[in-house]
């Protein structure tokens, strides 16, 4: 709960993790492209990305928070080696099944190998979630540089 | 010294609210129920409660007793769940800034 739950939203933000207007047929897809980001940036094993699909059909598409992002994630024990965020925009918005907030052009998968590590990155994405402004700068970011940009504020 | 009797202060006397067990739910227990945590609190806060809030998933709901209100960001709710009778609140309604329809849910729950 000390230091690593400082970990920043801005200490972990980085293009290497951010990939824009990948295209995805459907919700799965769309979870997948997420996933991968943190498999390649060794944040998950490849059962992580799986919990993260099933965890979204079990339990519905509750993960779809504000209106057009989505924010796949799974217990530390289902594979998560450290606290890590990939960001993914869609080029096409895709369908999750919730009515209030779809379609979703923006995935945002979290990974934390604690139940403590990763509240420091909650909270700086919630400032980012509930601005519906800095929303929309992500979604129509052509870069990386603007994709940091508009997720850091 | 000796003799002279020390009294205590009295403690002032308050009226003890009954302290709220307030099971706060979400898939995995782990970010959406982290994002709404501060935000209920305050609530809660401001509706003058004694609680006490338990972070968890759904399956923490059947190893806790006494519990006063579920808030959960989770909707619907799996039916095991909901059979358990407990009043249910969803405050997703919160990540759109609408904090009073929530808070008016929750205090009518709680009395």
């Amino acid at each position: 709960m000390l230091k690593m739950s400082r970990v920043s939203l801005s200490e972990i933000v980085s293009p290497k993790n951010i990939r824009l207007n990948k295209s995805a047929e459907n919700r799965e897809e769309a979870i997948r492209l997420a996933g991968e980001v943190l498999i390649d940036n060794d944040v998950v094993e490849n059962r992580y990305v799986d919990a993260m699909v099933d965890s979204c059909n079990e339990l519905g598409p509750y993960i779809v928070l504000v209106p057009g992002v989505a924010i796949p994630h799974a217990r530390p024990e289902c594979g998560a080696n450290k606290v890590g965020i990939s960001i993914v925009t869609l080029e096409k918005p895709i369908v999750f099944g919730n009515e209030e907030n779809d379609p979703v052009h923006t995935v945002i998968a979290i990974a934390s190998d604690n139940n403590e590590n990763h509240i420091g990155i909650i909270s700086s994405l919630s400032k980012f979630l509930m601005d519906s402004k800095r929303v929309e700068l992500l979604r129509v970011a052509e870069n990386p540089k603007e994709a940091i940009r508009a997720v850091l504020g | 010294m000796f003799g002279k009797k020390k009294t205590k202060p009295k403690q002032v006397k308050r009226e003890i609210r009954e302290k709220k067990k307030i099971m706060l739910v979400c898939g995995s227990g782990m970010v959406s129920s982290t994002l709404v945590y501060p935000m209920v609190e305050e609530i809660l806060k401001e509706g003058g409660y004694r609680f006490e809030i338990i972070k968890g998933s759904f399956n923490d709901v059947k190893n806790n007793s006494n519990i006063a209100l579920i808030l959960t960001t989770v909707s619907p709710l799996p039916k095991e769940v909901v059979e358990t009778g407990i009043p249910i609140t969803v405050v997703t309604a919160l990540f759109r800034g609408d904090k009073e329809a929530v808070k008016g849910d929750i205090f009518g729950k709680l009395g």
